[in-house]
């Protein structure tokens, strides 16, 4: 499974690792998130996932699709063609399920949490905020 | 502030890049500027002992890198939860950091995880 490393942050909340990472690059090593980037520079990414990407650029929706699939890689969510099932569960638009997403973080929910409440019941995420 | 401003401009040598740089009213705000947002992290206290960080490291970041490099970089350790001063030890620390492509850059996920030393039977 590969991710952006601009997602990487969100990622690392959702695997519940971010103070373990944050550790790990402030006091073991200042480079070792470097030098794996600069070694690793052509990440493979999830045939699967390639060709679900594929089937969605030529869609009649793929701007739709496209915005809603950068929220869920924003929020976390690798490059996993398993997990695209779940994601095709997700209605609304990407800023209406941004605003659901804030609406569950402020319920105190952790963030690793609600990542995995939305991958058990990714519907969560078609409620109306006020409901939520 | 001033003292943090008078020990990094005549001690720690940054008045002397300044202006080798040109010297102009421009590069004298941009280099304030980038100070200005390690002042600010560390809520004001002892500027010029961040910036020097470890031997001096810190003076070549701030000279070296475009405020919105380093803005860009904040951002991004912020995210991961960090102390806003211990993003900001952190970048004064590891100019390597700096160089992360945070746009484009794609990782593996579990190498990544394995490289930093988790384990797949970890959780």
């Amino acid at each position: 499974m590969t991710i952006k490393v601009c997602n990487m942050p969100n990622m690392m909340k959702d695997l519940g690792l971010h103070e373990w990472f944050l550790e790990k690059i402030k006091d073991v090593n200042h480079s070792l998130l470097v030098s794996f980037v600069a070694n690793n520079p052509n990440a493979v990414r999830d045939k699967g996932y390639l060709s679900f990407l594929k089937t969605i650029q030529v869609s009649k929706t793929r701007t739709h699709s496209m915005s809603k699939l950068n929220f869920w890689h924003a929020i976390g969510f690798g490059e996993n063609a398993l997990a695209m099932n779940i994601f095709s569960c997700m209605h609304g638009i990407s800023n209406e399920l941004h605003e659901r997403f804030d609406c569950v973080l402020h319920l105190r929910i952790e963030f690793s949490k609600v990542c995995k409440i939305i991958i058990t019941h990714p519907k969560i995420l078609s409620q109306n905020p006020k409901s939520l | 502030m001033f003292c943090d401003l008078r020990l990094l401009f005549r001690k720690f040598g940054l008045a002397r890049c300044v202006e080798e740089k040109g010297n102009g009213v421009d590069d004298w705000v941009r280099l304030c500027r980038k100070i200005r947002l390690f002042y600010d992290l560390n809520a004001g206290k002892n500027t010029w002992e961040l910036i020097r960080g470890n031997n001096g490291v810190g003076v070549g970041v701030i000279v070296e890198h475009e405020e919105e490099e380093l803005i860009q970089a904040i951002e991004y350790f912020c995210r991961l939860g960090a102390k806003k001063e211990d993003v900001a030890r952190l970048i004064v620390n590891g100019p390597k950091l700096l160089d992360l492509d945070l746009k484009m850059g794609m990782v593996n996920v579990l190498k990544l995880l394995k490289h930093f030393g988790k384990s797949s039977d970890d959780n």
